[in-house]
C-alpha cells in the first residue's frame, strides 16, 4: 500500500468526517417522509453492513439491497447447462463465488466432486494462460458479472487473443435495466445509490433516465462508509429541496463519458439481448451475449447447447424478494438455520456479495435493532483508524 | 315423510306437472293485451320516466337501466352457477374427492381469504354461492334496492361471484377431464375445424356440456366406434382436450354458426345441453330430420323425457318406430350411448339423404336463418341446378350447403386449446417484460362472436395487437373464430410480448383473470389472501390490461364482462340494450398527481369501467387508452402514442414526458410551446 494511498483511506475513514456527515444527515432527515434509498451493488452492501451504517440512520431513512450480486442473479437454466458441460468431459473455468451456487439440481462444485473438470480463475486473463498451457484440452470460461467484468473479457476477444481451445459461456448483465426495472415496481426506490465500479465503466450517461423519467435521484458512490454516508446525505439533501439530480459523488474514479475505449470493446464484441435474471424473470436488453462475428467463441454455438428452464427459487426460499430488495434476508424462513454459507439453499448465501451471505456475517446477531445504534456508531468510528 | 333432497323437486316438476300444465294450458287462449302507454317493466304502472322525470314509483331511468344490468348479471352468474351444481352432481363421490384446492384458486382466496381444504369446504362454499345469488334474485323484485349506485355494485359483486363459479367449475372440470382420459399435461393441441360432413355417422354436440363431452369421448375411444363427434361453441373447447390421432374429434363453429351447422347436414344426431342454444336450431333439426337428444329439461319444449326408460335400446327403439324427433334423456351416459346408437342407425337407414331432399324442397321454412358474415366469405359456387334459390323466398344459398355437404373434402382450420392454468414459473419468467412496459399490455378478446364488425375485422384488430407486442389472451366462442383466420398458427403461442393464448370455453375467462393475479404477485409481491380490494388497485393502477368483448349476445357473456370489471379491468362491451344505457358507469377520466412531470394529469381508465364500442377504430383506440397505467413506463407508452396520434387522437394530454414521445413525433407537434422542466445537473462533490 503507497503512502498516497494510505493517505486518502485514512482521509476516507476520518471519524471526524464521518460524524459530520451523520450529523448532517440526521438534520437533514427531519421533517421528511420516508425515504427509501436503494443500492445494487453487492460490495455496498457489504460496507454497509460491516461498518453498521443502517444502525446509524435516522429511522425514515431505509437502506435497501438491490439486484447488485452477479453470482446471485445468475440463473439456474444457464448453471445448469454449465455444468452439463462440464460433467461431458470440458474443463469450465469460473470465478470461484460461482462454483457453490445451487444449480437446478448440482452445483458446479458438486459437479467437480463427481469428476468435472471444474476449475477456479481471477480473471479472464488467467482462463488464457490456463488455455494455452493445456493446448489439447478444450476450455470453457464461464463469464459473470455485470459491466466491470465485460470490460475485461472483451479486449481479448477484440483483439483476437483467445486460443482457439477457448470458448465463453456468456452470462453477463447490465445493471441500468434492473435499476429501471426496480423503479417500475410496487414500492419501489426513491433514490439509488449507483455501483462506483460499474459506472467507472459506463459513467454517468446510462443513469440520466432515472432523474429524467422516473423522478428519482441517482448518486453515483464509492466503497468507503464514507463514500455512502455522503451519498445518503446527498440524497437527503436533494429530498429536502424536492429535487432530482444524478451526483457524482465518485468523481475521483468515475467520468461523464465512463472509459471509452473499455466501452469501445465491450459494445463490439458484445451486443445487448434480453436476460433472464434469477428470482426476477426475463429483464428485457440486460444481458450481453456474442456479436455474430465473434461467435466461433461462443460456447453454446460450439458445443450446441441447450438451454432449458431451471429452478432459481426453491419453495420457501426468499432469495428472489431479497434480490428486488422485497425482503431482507432475516425474513426468509430458512436464513441461518437451513441455509448456511457452507450449505446454501438459495443463491444470495453464496457470494461475498450476496446479500443473505453478508447479512449472516454481519446483521444477522443485530436484527436492526436500535438500541444498538450508539454501538454501531462506535464501531464505525473506531474502525477508521 | 322425509324432507326433499337434491333435485328432487325439479325432477317432480319434469315427470309430472310440465305435462299436467301443459295438458292445462291447452284450455287457454293466447291473449293480446294492447298497451295504453308505457308501462315501467318493474311495477307495471304507467311510466313518465321517458321525460326525464322518474317513473311513477320513483325508479329513475338510471335505476331502470341498472336493475336491468343487475338482472342479466344475475341470470349469467345462476346459470354458471347450475353448471356448476350439475357438474358436481355428475361427478358425484367418484372424482370430487381427488381434488386437490391447496393453490391455484386465486379468485376464491381474495375473496373469502382461505381455499376450501377439504371436500365438505367445498361443498360448503357452493351452498353458499348458491344462497347468495338467490339473495341477489330477490333483489330484482319490485320496492326492493333502488339506488343506481346499489344497484351497479350490486352488479359487480354478480361479477364477482360469477368468476368464483368459473374458478370452481374449471378446478372440477379438469379433475373430471383428467378422469376421464384427457391428456394430464398441460399442452396446446392442435383440433381441426371442420363445418361439414366428412363422411361417416356424426354427432353434433351444442352448447356447454362438459360430461356429455366426456361420455361420449369415452365411449368412441373405449370401444373404438367409428363415430365422429363434432363440436360447437364452448362443447367445442371441452372436446379438443381429448384429441387425439384418431381423426373423429372436429370443432363445428361457434356460438352464430350453429344454425347453420345444424342446416348444413353435419350431423345424424344433435345433442343439446343448455346455455346458448338457438331455438331455431330445433325447428331447423325437426325440418331436416335430425335427431334431437336433450340431456336437460331447459329448452325441451314439447320434447318428452324418456329417461325413465332405463336402457339404451328401449330408448333408440321407441325412437325409431315412434318416429320422434326430439327427446330428453337426463342421464348423460344414458344419452351418450343414445345418440352413438341413432347416429349408427340414421346414417346406415340413410336419413341423411332424406334431409338432402327435405332440404332441396324448402320454401319458406329456413327464412329466418341469418347468415353471420364469416358464411358469406365461403365459396357460393354450384354446379347443380338454382331451382331452390329461385323457390326460396328470402334467396337463402340452399344449394351452397347442398354441394358443401357432398363434398368429400372438408374445410379445417387449427385452434390451439387445452390449455388450463398458465404455468406460475412461465408468467413469473416474463413478468419484468410486463413491468418495464416492453409488453405494452395484456388485452383478453373474449366472449360471444356477434360483432358489430365482421370477424376479419376482429382477426386484423387481433393480429394488430399482437404486431404492437401486446399479449392476447382469448376464450370461449371468440376464440375460435380466431382459428378461422389461423392466428394461432401464426402467433407466438404464449403468454408473452405478441402471444395468443385460448383458455377453452367461457368459464376459461376465470384464467384470465387468474394469470393478471399472478403478475400482480409478481410485480407488487402481495400475497393473495382475502385482500380482494388490494388486488382490484394494484390490476387497476398497475397492470395494462383491458378486457374486450366486441360480440357480446349472452346474460353469461355480460356476467363475465362484469367479473372482469370487479377485479379492476377496464372491460370494452359490444353496445347493446343494456351495456348502451349503462355507459354512464366508464364516463368519467380519472386524474392523478405525477411525480414524473409535477403535474395534475388524465387517464381514460376509471374504476369500475364498462365501455361500449362499434367500429373496429374505436375498438383499438379505447383499447389502447384502458390499458395506459400511471406507473407505465416509456416503452409502453411510446408503442401506444404512436397508435393513438395516427388514429388522430389528441396524446397531448396523456404525455409525461418527452422521453415518451415516439420517433417521428415532436414535443412541439404534441405539445406547442412545452419547454421541459427537467434539466439533468450533474455535479460532483
Amino acid at each position: 500500500m503507497t503512502d498516497e494511498y494510505r493517505q486518502l483511506l485514512n482521509l476516507l475513514r476520518s471519524s471526524e468526517a464521518a460524524g459530520t456527515v451523520v450529523r448532517d444527515i440526521e438534520r437533514l432527515s427531519r421533517g421528511i417522509d420516508n425515504v427509501k434509498i436503494v443500492h445494487v451493488c453487492g460490495t455496498h452492501e457489504h460496507t454497509i453492513s460491516r461498518f453498521g451504517i443502517r444502525l446509524i440512520l435516522p429511522k425514515n431513512v431505509k437502506l435497501i439491497a438491490g439486484p447488485g450480486c452477479p453470482v446471485c442473479i445468475t440463473p439456474a437454466s444457464e448453471i445448469d447447462a454449465v455444468i452439463e458441460l462440464a460433467l461431458s468431459g470440458v474443463a469450465v473455468l469460473t470465478f470461484g463465488d460461482m462454483l457453490r451456487v445451487p444449480g437446478s439440481e448440482l452445483s458446479l462444485f458438486q459437479a467437480r466432486s463427481r469428476g468435472a473438470d471444474v476449475r477456479v480463475v481471477y480473471s479472464f486473463l488467467d482462463a488464457i494462460k490456463v488455455a494455452r498451457s493445456e493446448p489439447s484440452r478444450e476450455f470453457v470460461f464461464f463469464a459473470i458479472g455485470f459491466e466491470t467484468t465485460a470490460a475485461t473479457v472483451a479486449p481479448y476477444i477484440a483483439l483476437g487473443k483467445v486460443p482457439e481451445n477457448l470458448s465463453l459461456f456468456v452470462s453477463h448483465r447490465l445493471i441500468p435495466p434492473a435499476m429501471e426495472f426496480m423503479s417500475l415496481l410496487r414500492h419501489g426506490a426513491d433514490a439509488y445509490i449507483a455501483p462506483g465500479h460499474v459506472s467507472t465503466i459506463i459513467g454517468c450517461k446510462p443513469y440520466e433516465v432515472f432523474p429524467k423519467v422516473y423522478r428519482q435521484s441517482v448518486v453515483i458512490a464509492g466503497f468507503e462508509p464514507l463514500d455512502v454516508l455522503l451519498a445518503v446525505k446527498t440524497i437527503l439533501d436533494l429530498t429536502k429541496r424536492g429535487d432530482v439530480k444524478l451526483v457524482n459523488e465518485y468523481s475521483r474514479a468515475v467520468r461523464y463519458e465512463g472509459n471509452v475505449l473499455a466501452l469501445k470493446y465491450m459494445y463490439r464484441v458484445f451486443e445487448v439481448v434480453d436476460g433472464a435474471w434469477r428470482g426476477i424473470g426475463v429483464i428485457p436488453q440486460s444481458k450481453l451475449c456474442l456479436r455474430s462475428e465473434y461467435r466461433r467463441y461462443d460456447a453454446v454455438e460450439r458445443y450446441g447447447i441447450s438451454i432449458r428452464r431451471g429452478i432459481d427459487v426453491r419453495p420457501g426460499c426468499r432469495c428472489g424478494d431479497v434480490i428486488v430488495g422485497r425482503a431482507v434476508p432475516t425474513d426468509c424462513p430458512y436464513f441461518a438455520k437451513v441455509c448456511t454459507p457452507n450449505n446454501p439453499l438459495g443463491p444470495c448465501m453464496v457470494s461475498m456479495e450476496g446479500t443473505c451471505r453478508i447479512w449472516y456475517q454481519f446483521e444477522r446477531t443485530r436484527g436492526g435493532e436500535v438500541s444498538e445504534r450508539e454501538r454501531a456508531t462506535e464501531y464505525l468510528y473506531n474502525s477508521s483508524s | 315423510m322425509r324432507y326433499l333432497r337434491g333435485n328432487e323437486l325439479l325432477s317432480i316438476y319434469i315427470t309430472r306437472l310440465r305435462r299436467f300444465y301443459r295438458e292445462l294450458l291447452t284450455h287457454y287462449y293466447e291473449v293480446r293485451i294492447y298497451g295504453d302507454g308505457i308501462r315501467c317493466e318493474f311495477c307495471g304502472r304507467h311510466c313518465f320516466v321517458e321525460k326525464g322525470s322518474t317513473g311513477s314509483c320513483g325508479l329513475s331511468y338510471e335505476s331502470i337501466a341498472a336493475k336491468k344490468l343487475l338482472m342479466w348479471a344475475v341470470i349469467g352468474l345462476s346459470t354458471h352457477l347450475h353448471s356448476l351444481n350439475t357438474l358436481m352432481r355428475y361427478c358425484g363421490a367418484d372424482i370430487l374427492p381427488r381434488i386437490k384446492t391447496s393453490s391455484g384458486v386465486y379468485i376464491i382466496e381474495s375473496v373469502v381469504g382461505k381455499v376450501p381444504e377439504s371436500l365438505g369446504e367445498l361443498r360448503d362454499l357452493v351452498y353458499e354461492l348458491n344462497e347468495v345469488c338467490n339473495w341477489l334474485v330477490a333483489q330484482l323484485h319490485f320496492g326492493q334496492e333502488s339506488s343506481v349506485v346499489e344497484l351497479v355494485s350490486l352488479s359487480l359483486f354478480a361479477g364477482l361471484l360469477d368468476l368464483m363459479v368459473c374458478e370452481l367449475y374449471e378446478l372440477i372440470n379438469g379433475v373430471m377431464r383428467k378422469v376421464k382420459g384427457s391428456s394430464p399435461r398441460r399442452e396446446l393441441r392442435r383440433v381441426p375445424v371442420a363445418r361439414y360432413r366428412v363422411g361417416k355417422p356424426s354427432i353434433l354436440v351444442i352448447g356447454h356440456n362438459s360430461p356429455i363431452v366426456a361420455e361420449l369421448v369415452d365411449l368412441v375411444k373405449k370401444r373404438g366406434i367409428d363415430v365422429q363427434i363434432y363440436g360447437l361453441c364452448c362443447s367445442a373447447h371441452e372436446l379438443s382436450h381429448y384429441v387425439d390421432e384418431s381423426g373423429k374429434f372436429f370443432f363445428a363453429g361457434s356460438l352464430a354458426e350453429q344454425v347453420e351447422a345444424v342446416a348444413s347436414g353435419i350431423a345424424d344426431v344433435v345433442v343439446i345441453d343448455e346455455q346458448c342454444i338457438m331455438p331455431l336450431v330445433l325447428t331447423i333439426a325437426d325440418e331436416l330430420g335430425i335427431i334431437t337428444v336433450l340431456t336437460s329439461p331447459s329448452i325441451c319444449s314439447d320434447a318428452p323425457d324418456l329417461t325413465y326408460l332405463g336402457s339404451c335400446s328401449d330408448i333408440v327403439r321407441k325412437v325409431v318406430e315412434n318416429k320422434v324427433k326430439r327427446f330428453v334423456v337426463s342421464n348423460v351416459r344414458l344419452a351418450a350411448e343414445v345418440a352413438i346408437e341413432l347416429a349408427k342407425y340414421r346414417w346406415l337407414s340413410g336419413g341423411y339423404r332424406d334431409s338432402i331432399g327435405l332440404l332441396a324442397r324448402c320454401s319458406d321454412c329456413l327464412q329466418c336463418l341469418k347468415l353471420s358474415t364469416c358464411s358469406t366469405e365461403q365459396p357460393t359456387t354450384c354446379c347443380d341446378c338454382v331451382l331452390c334459390l329461385e323457390a326460396c323466398p328470402v334467396d337463402y344459398p340452399i344449394s351452397r350447403y347442398l354441394q358443401l355437404r357432398t363434398c368429400s373434402t372438408h374445410e379445417v382450420h387449427y385452434v390451439v386449446s387445452g390449455l388450463d392454468q398458465v404455468p406460475r414459473a412461465e408468467i413469473h419468467d416474463v413478468a419484468p417484460t410486463y413491468v418495464m412496459g416492453f409488453v405494452p399490455g395484456i388485452v383478453a378478446v373474449t366472449g360471444c362472436p356477434e360483432y358489430p364488425h365482421s370477424y376479419s375485422d376482429l382477426s386484423t384488430l387481433v393480429q394488430e395487437l399482437m404486431s404492437l407486442g401486446f399479449t392476447v389472451l382469448s376464450a370461449g366462442c371468440t376464440a375460435i373464430v380466431l382459428s378461422y383466420f389461423g392466428a394461432y398458427e401464426h402467433g407466438a403461442l404464449g403468454f408473452t410480448r405478441g402471444g395468443l393464448l385460448n383458455f377453452g370455453s367461457c368459464f376459461g375467462n376465470v384464467r384470465i383473470v387468474e394469470s393478471v393475479i399472478e403478475l400482480v404477485r409478481k410485480w407488487s409481491g402481495l400475497e393473495v389472501r382475502g385482500n380482494y380490494e388490494k388486488i382490484f388497485s394494484e390490476i387497476l393502477l398497475r397492470i395494462p390490461i383491458v378486457a374486450a368483448l366486441p360480440g357480446l349476445l349472452t346474460e353469461k357473456a355480460l356476467a363475465l364482462a362484469l367479473g372482469f370489471t370487479s377485479f379492476g379491468i377496464p372491460t370494452l362491451v359490444r353496445s347493446t340494450a343494456v351495456t348502451r344505457l349503462l355507459s354512464i358507469v366508464g364516463r368519467e377520466c380519472s386524474k392523478y398527481f405525477d411525480r414524473r412531470c409535477r403535474a395534475i394529469l388524465t387517464l381514460p381508465t376509471v374504476p369500475p369501467t364498462l365501455f361500449t364500442s362499434v367500429s373496429k377504430r374505436e375498438l383499438l383506440t379505447t383499447i389502447l387508452l384502458c390499458s395506459m397505467r400511471h406507473c407505465e413506463s416509456p416503452y409502453s407508452r411510446r408503442v401506444k402514442y404512436r397508435v393513438l396520434h395516427e388514429q388522430g387522437i389528441d396524446i397531448a394530454k396523456y404525455v409525461r414526458t418527452f422521453y415518451e414521445l415516439p420517433d417521428g413525433i415532436t414535443v412541439e407537434e404534441v405539445k406547442p410551446g412545452y419547454v421541459p422542466d427537467l434539466e439533468l445537473v450533474v455535479s460532483s462533490s
